[in-house]
């Protein structure tokens, strides 16, 4: 899957726990879920949950600790994806 | 040190904790019997995470090192006793002691790097917010480290007493 593929499948998938929709509106690939988006940190888990059922991936403790932002949870996904 | 505060109502809106996977994520083997054993879950559920969250921004003030890895948090120990929850937790080989305040409405947690210093912590309404190169919150007036947490209708700021 191309990123922008991946980031067009991770939109809806953020969107119901984002709590700044302006950033939400101009994501890019530094977009950071917590400062930027304002997301609840109990919701992360909520984020990487759902990534594993739309993507059919596996995501273990050590990926999940580094998908803060964009950029990071696509080459997470895209790593995930190519290891299948 | 590092504060956090749950709004219990909008958690319960928030989150549904009990969603398949969603425990194995966030806890422990241990913290997951600590949750399977209490007679209130949904309780021991915040408790413990509003713990871990208050530790990880604790850590923040030792040094940055930003990251989601809530089951490197470890809780140690946990006793409740009148409503207040003491723990040890340990993260990155660091011994951290917490306080949990429970009530109906809202849990929340302080924790420090020294037991004693659990009792050095006051609640503040500073007018003086800014924030650091990091982004960790002082005040400006007295250049004294603060940690601020907001959830729902509840927010709390402490500060070690002057």
């Amino acid at each position: 899957m191309t990123k922008e593929a991946i980031i067009e499948k991770l939109k809806p998938i953020v969107q119901p726990f984002v709590k700044n929709e302006e950033a939400f509106k101009n994501l890019t690939d530094t977009t950071d879920f917590i400062t930027d988006l304002n997301i609840n940190s109990a919701n992360l888990v909520d984020i990487v949950l759902d990534i594993e059922e739309a993507f059919h991936i596996e995501i273990d403790n050590e990926s999940m600790e580094k998908m803060l932002n964009v950029e990071n949870t696509v080459a997470i996904i895209q790593k995930k994806l190519a290891a299948q | 040190m590092g504060n956090d505060i749950v709004d219990l109502a909008l958690a319960k809106r928030e989150s549904n904790w009990k969603r398949k996977g969603y425990l194995n994520k966030l806890f422990t083997e241990l913290e997951q019997n600590y949750i399977r054993t209490d007679k209130n879950q949904d309780i021991m559920v915040w408790i413990l995470w509003s713990l871990k969250e208050s530790t990880y921004k604790a850590y923040q003030r030792i040094q940055i090192n930003r990251g989601f890895y809530p089951q490197k948090i470890k809780i140690k120990s946990l006793e409740i006793k009148d409503a207040i929850a003491i723990s040890t937790l340990e993260l990155f080989g660091m011994d951290f002691f917490g306080k949990t305040t429970i009530t109906t409405d809202w849990i929340h947690s302080i924790v420090t790097t020294k037991f004693s210093h659990l009792n050095q912590i006051t609640e503040v309404t500073p007018q003086c917010i800014k924030k650091d190169k990091n982004s960790l919150p002082y005040c400006a007036l007295t250049n004294q480290s603060i940690s601020i947490s907001h959830h729902g209708a509840y927010q709390k700021i402490i500060q070690f007493k002057l």
